[in-house]
């Protein structure tokens, strides 16, 4: 015997006799001779044939292969109009047979099969109910969180200030390291960029005035917004969406709680506060960023820089960006909030919200940020 | 044959930190029996399951599959042994992003040679024996829990284990479908000779189909009693009697 037939545990004979094809089995027919099995190529076998009979008399184990084996070559059988015929099954191995073979009733599908113009049309049809009911939705969560908000004006009691202090820390405090890492690399850029351009025109003092305004006004609030709705709004929809699975909002909603007021408005009030305290951080380590690229490409000193800088940065320029940096707050929160309570289902539901709050609240804040760029020139800020 | 070993656990003990949940635990299951392993919450029925099915390990003890020593031994001849075992999880651990089909399928495709008819045929075969026919395309989040189980015990015996372990199998089902499941489950081990090790503290299921059960005690985290239901129903130890008569 080779080796490699040594651990063959099965085999397949076949014998022709006129117009009728036997197979006779023996040994193991199980998943782990499937390989084996299958490499006897009988469809070639079975051409010109009237009857094709399987003589199980050497059988030895067998599993669900052999049904599932013996169910493909029956139908191929029927197909081609040949008559298939099972012999010496015993007895045990007839009964695991019939067990499953019992079960061969066709139930009709549930899924329709449709063409792919119609699947295409449906999905856009369902694309758009789904966005309507999205906005209304979203509008109406927008007016609850409009009134929570106004409530804590005539009863700050009413929402749970416990929780703020651990939401501060984890939106605020713990996001100024990567916030203010980040900025100080996009005031490098800038600033050498910067330097590039105005080097050329014999202008290098004025790199404080577009290193300045651009931090202050739009690079510091846009980013550090990017980067909380990445690790805050997030976390807000998991948290939420988690709560939800886990049948916890529900328990919140039959024991009396407002929604609103237990869990977005700790989160809401936390990141409108957090949010411009982070910006003012970034906007200095932006600066500072700015001023080690000017220092090592221009013809500038420290004092210069800083000097030019109190002269160009206004106040209005710091107030922009804070005013956008507590709408962006807003609007992180809002969208974290509401993703987490359209979860429903299990886990890859939380999956999916998450995904998209962090891509909506995204796109809200740059389409935010393009809107007060026209509109804070108007309004003299 | 019959009375061969499946399973033999000897000396268990589990504890996580301070607080132990097994301790000396000692059972042999035999081939082609349906063994429950019963307890009221917390007594460590579900946390035995996952030291036997080698999801965790023990901080004592050994474990034999088949005479083959599953604990202490090397995780490669671990993961060999565990191909011979099916498991039918609590809240059914389908793969939420995939069709029934697709969860049967994979096993299929990993482990072996099958043509695409033969997989079909399979997953067929699988699903219609817990009454899924039909549901191939969906996916888990499409079906109710009751099916989910059924689809998750599909998923189970797909390449024809030699035991399947079930972890809270009429847990959130209602008591039509949990009978059905119980008649599935003898169904199965007439049939395919399957050893069947059930965790569970449903009385009726344990009454209906359990060969023998074993009890564990969640104040000593221990076996306490082992046997027939029906004799373990009449046992002079006051907690068994009171577990087995849903007594206070």
């Amino acid at each position: 015997m080779k080796e490699d037939e040594k651990f063959r545990t099965c085999e397949l004979r076949l014998e022709r006799n006129e117009k009728s094809l036997y197979c006779y089995f023996s040994g193991d027919f199980v998943f782990s001779n499937s390989k084996i099995i299958n490499s006897y190529n009988l469809k070639k076998n079975l051409k010109d044939i009237d009857n094709f009979i399987v003589d199980l008399s050497e059988l030895n184990r067998y599993d669900s292969f052999i049904v599932s084996w013996l169910n493909v070559i029956s139908s191929y059988c029927k197909n081609q109009n040949i008559k298939f015929q099972i012999l010496n099954m015993s007895e045990d191995a007839k009964n695991f047979y019939d067990f499953l073979k019992f079960q061969n009733v066709k139930v009709p599908k549930l899924k329709e099969t449709r063409s792919l113009i119609i699947n295409f049309f449906e999905y856009l049809g369902n694309t758009f109910k789904n966005l309507v009911s999205d906005g209304i939705s979203f509008v109406n969560f927008f007016g609850d969180t409009i009134i929570s908000l106004s409530k804590i004006v005539w009863s700050p009691g009413s929402i749970r200030w416990e929780d703020f202090p651990r939401h501060f820390i984890s939106i605020g405090i713990n996001a100024v390291p990567i916030s203010v890492l980040i900025l100080f690399l996009i005031g490098l850029i800038t600033g050498y960029q910067g330097a590039l351009l105005l080097k050329n025109f014999g202008a290098d003092i004025y790199i404080a005035d577009a290193v300045g305004i651009a931090l202050t006004r739009e690079l510091s609030p846009l980013m550090v917004a990017i980067i909380v709705a990445g690790r805050s709004g997030s976390a807000f929809t998991a948290e939420i969406g988690s709560m939800k699975v886990s049948e916890e909002i529900d328990a919140l909603k039959t024991m009396g709680f407002n929604i609103q007021d237990f869990l977005v408005m700790p989160r809401m009030i936390s990141m409108i506060i957090s949010l411009p305290i982070v910006v003012m951080f970034a906007n200095i380590i932006g600066v500072l960023g700015g001023l080690v690229a000017s220092l090592g490409t221009l013809d500038i000193t420290m004092t210069g820089y800083l000097n030019r800088l109190q002269v160009s940065v206004d106040f209005n320029d710091i107030l922009s960006g804070l005013i956008k940096a507590v709408i962006f707050g807003f609007v992180i929160t809002l969208i974290g909030c509401f993703r987490g309570m359209q979860v429903s289902g299990g886990a890859e539901s939380v999956g999916k919200y998450t995904t998209s709050s962090v891509v909506t609240s995204i796109f809200h804040i740059i389409f935010i940020d393009a809107v007060f760029t026209i509109l804070f020139p108007i309004l003299g800020i | 044959m019959e009375d061969q070993i499946a399973i033999k656990v000897t000396n268990l003990s589990k504890k996580y930190g301070e607080n132990v949940v097994l301790e000396n635990i000692n059972l042999e299951i035999k081939q082609s029996s349906i063994v429950c392993i019963a307890g009221g919450s917390g007594s460590g029925k579900s946390t035995l399951l996952r030291q036997i099915i080698g999801l965790e390990e023990p901080d004592t003890g050994e474990i034999f599959i088949k005479n083959e020593k599953f604990y202490p031994a090397h995780y490669k001849k671990r993961e060999i042994i565990r191909k011979s075992f099916g498991v039918m999880f609590q809240m059914g651990g389908l793969l939420a992003s995939m069709t029934l089909r697709e969860n049967i399928e994979l096993l299929l495709r990993t482990y072996t040679s099958l043509t695409d008819l033969q997989i079909e045929e399979i997953v067929r075969i699988k699903l219609s024996s817990v009454g899924l026919e039909g549901f191939e395309d969906f996916i888990p989040s499409e079906i109710s829990g009751g099916m989910k189980k059924r689809a998750s015990l599909a998923r189970a015996m797909t390449i024809d284990p030699e035991i399947l372990f079930f972890d809270e199998p009429s847990s959130g089902l209602d008591p039509t479908t949990a009978a059905s499941l119980d008649n599935l489950i003898k169904q199965l081990n007439k049939a395919l000779k399957t050893t069947m090790v059930i965790v569970t503290h449903d009385l009726e299921s344990i009454f209906e189909i359990a060969d023998e059960v074993y009890l564990l005690d969640n104040q000593s985290h221990t076996i306490i009693a082992q046997g027939k239901p029906d004799i373990l129903k009449n046992s002079e130890n006051e907690i068994v009697y009171k577990f087995f008569n849903r007594k206070f």
